[in-house]
């Protein structure tokens, strides 16, 4: 057993876990009034079962090995996604989408900074125009509501 | 109400001005979706899922819709030119088609690709249209446990037909029948692993979760591992197929539509699989099997008639029984619900706008995507030269906006980037992501489901195999799950993306 096949197992061991365990807390009832838990400890058990018998698969091809800076690129991108969502309510769509896209472009992709922040602004303010004006998507407005009311 | 007149009928609804629009979009974007490799049906519809709520819910179906089976045309382009699958279903159009281009041969592979695509698919339709009302007056006599049994049976097919292997499908299954029980329980009206978040108390929504494990996730794996491509453009030849590629088709197309529709009607089965059996099947009939994967043409125009025909029948489950055959009729149910419809076999009778409105929106789309993909083609390769360091942050862009307009809050963006990283460790871990999705809207109904027999049989469990088709259905399920240990041995190939 590989590695990382140990650890995913051991995960979804974790999660069967949980799931047991909430499971009794909320009451699993009688098999003529089934409670709130008995079908999530039921699926919980199942779920154990089965991660014991991927931990016991014999090992396959490992996972494709990342290209050269990729996993830095994959971190910067997920931080890149958290900090929008963050920033999303309280500097406004325009403004947090065309620093995220600035980010993406500029530091994840290497891009020039002219060219990202040109494309950058350019996508924020046509997504606005998209999905809040023709769409009515509702887009919180942040720091654009105070300049602009 | 018969199928000529549920058709005449639904023709009424289709060839409305606004629903011919709607369907146009739709096939626009499932072939847009289908040419660009990163961005599959499951993601573009549960993106625009949300922009749909000021539709009636026949649009809103239509367009959905013709995103899924726009999405099957489109996939092709990509496999042809690039020996990248733009949609999962098109993966094993890889395997002759990029040959075909490599010859010089990229334009008559692309023809067969659209006129097989427009067989296939019109041909399902007529079945659906056809298959579906007396599928679902015999639904009407389903209980609890038939139902039960018949989720099983989907469960069983899904993980038979797994990619990877049957643990670890049937694991995935678990963890979306667990995550369907977040929220809470319309039984005892107990909340669930909800945890003090009052957004989970409607339950985790197929739509972030989608978004997610196929958008985002995708994004990330290309972003780790460098998605790169060379386009076989200048070389693709005539488009119009010869008459010897047409005496070869002709055969693989008819053959392929009939596969397509049968693999499609499975709850588990799907364009993927469909495609995959076509392809086998041909080469096994063929008297130089050789040929495959050095050019045939057989060996595209068989798996992309199958996997538009496919399309078609996968709707019959979904709009008779209520049971979603794939992901993506997963979403296409929750959008049903989304709209306050009662899905299941009287779906048909109380709704027949969307019934038949759709049916017949099929033929109009089929049409319309012959005519986008043959004489557009140069246009749709064009897109392929767009950079996917601009496209990424793009799609990104619409999996945050389309998250967070589902309910104007940032708790579901969280969740779809939690779901986007779950998507990228489950494909470095060769977990499949489709079985999660579709187990996240069968697992509600099949709680339900569960617990109904278990209350009307006073407790007992026999009533699962006390009654016939109930017992017919777990026996079925129980001898797909012992198979593979009695026959050691499993076709090869992936659920439906």
């Amino acid at each position: 057993m590989t590695r990382p096949v140990r650890a995913g197992g051991l995960a979804w061991l974790g999660v069967a876990g949980v799931a047991l365990i909430e499971g009794i807390r909320l009451g699993l009832g009688t098999p003529r009034q089934p409670g709130p838990g008995f079908f999530p400890a039921l699926v919980g058990l199942g779920l154990a079962g089965l991660a014991v018998g991927v931990m016991l698969e014999p090992a396959g091809e490992p996972a494709a090995p990342s290209a050269p800076g990729g996993r830095r690129r994959l971190l910067a991108t997920v931080g890149a996604l958290l900090a929008w969502v963050l920033l999303f309510e309280p500097l406004g769509f325009v403004a947090s989408t065309f620093l995220v896209m600035c980010f993406l472009l500029g530091v994840v992709e290497t891009k020039r900074w002219p060219a990202a922040a040109g494309f950058a602004a350019g996508i924020a303010v046509a997504a606005w125009l998209v999905f809040d004006r023709l769409l009515h998507a509702q887009l919180p407005r942040g720091v654009l509501a105070r300049l602009w009311p | 109400m018969g199928a000529l007149e549920g058709l005449a009928f639904g023709f009424g609804v289709a060839l409305n001005p606004a629903n011919v629009l709607y369907c146009f979009l739709g096939v626009t974007l499932g072939t847009l979706v289908g040419v660009l490799p990163g961005l599959g049906p499951v993601a573009a519809i549960s993106l625009l899922l949300p922009a749909t709520f000021q539709m009636t819910p026949e649009s809103a179906f239509i367009m959905l819709s013709g995103i899924y089976y726009g999405a099957m045309y489109g996939g092709s382009t990509t496999s042809i030119l690039v020996n990248i699958p733009g949609e999962a279903a098109s993966v094993v159009t890889c395997l002759d088609g990029y040959a075909m281009a490599r010859q010089g041969r990229a334009g008559p592979a692309l023809a067969i690709s659209a006129i097989g695509s427009f067989i296939g698919g019109t041909v399902s339709v007529a079945g659906l249209m056809l298959a579906a009302p007396p599928l679902a007056a015999f639904a009407l006599s389903f209980g609890p446990p038939e139902y039960f049994a018949l989720m099983v049976l989907g469960f069983a097919i899904l993980a038979f037909l797994s990619g990877t292997s049957m643990p670890r499908s049937l694991l995935m299954g678990a963890v979306g029948v667990l995550l369907g029980t977040v929220g809470v329980d319309t039984i005892s009206g107990a909340s669930r692993f909800v945890y003090g978040v009052p957004e989970l108390l409607d339950g985790v929504g197929i739509v972030p979760v989608a978004m997610g494990l196929f958008g985002v996730g995708e994004v990330l794996t290309n972003i780790e591992q460098r998605l790169t491509r060379d386009v076989f453009v200048e070389r693709m030849g005539r488009l119009w197929p010869s008459r010897e590629d047409w005496r070869r088709s002709t055969g693989a197309m008819a053959r392929g539509t009939g596969i397509g529709f049968l693999l499609g009607l499975l709850p588990g089965g799907g364009t993927i699989i469909a495609s995959f059996a076509a392809y086998g099947v041909e080469r096994r009939l063929s008297r130089t099997p050789e040929r495959f994967g050095r050019g045939a043409i057989e060996g595209v125009a068989a798996p992309e008639t199958a996997n538009n025909a496919a399309t078609g029948s996968a709707f019959i489950p979904m709009l008779t029984l209520g049971v979603p055959a794939n992901a993506v009729m997963a979403i296409l149910l929750g959008a049903l619900m989304v709209h306050g419809l009662q899905t299941g076999p009287l779906l048909m009778q109380e709704a027949p706008r969307i019934f038949w409105g759709t049916v017949a929106s099929m033929y109009v789309g089929n049409v319309l995507l012959l005519i986008l993909n043959l004489p557009l083609l140069p246009l749709w390769v064009r897109l392929l030269d767009v950079p996917y360091t601009l496209l990424f942050p793009l799609i990104l862009l619409f999996c945050v906006v389309g998250a967070y307009s589902l309910g104007n809050s940032v708790t579901d963006v969280f969740l779809m980037i939690g779901f986007g990283v779950l998507g990228w460790a489950l494909r470095r871990g060769r977990y499949e992501q489709a079985p999660l999705v579709l187990a996240l809207v069968l697992g509600p109904l099949l709680e339900t489901a569960l617990r109904q027999s278990l209350i009307v049989s006073n407790g007992s469990p026999a009533v699962f195999v006390t009654r016939p088709l109930s017992a017919v259905l777990l026996a079925a399920a129980a001898a797909l799950l012992a198979a593979p240990l009695i026959l050691r041995r499993r076709p090869a190939v992936g659920v439906e993306d």
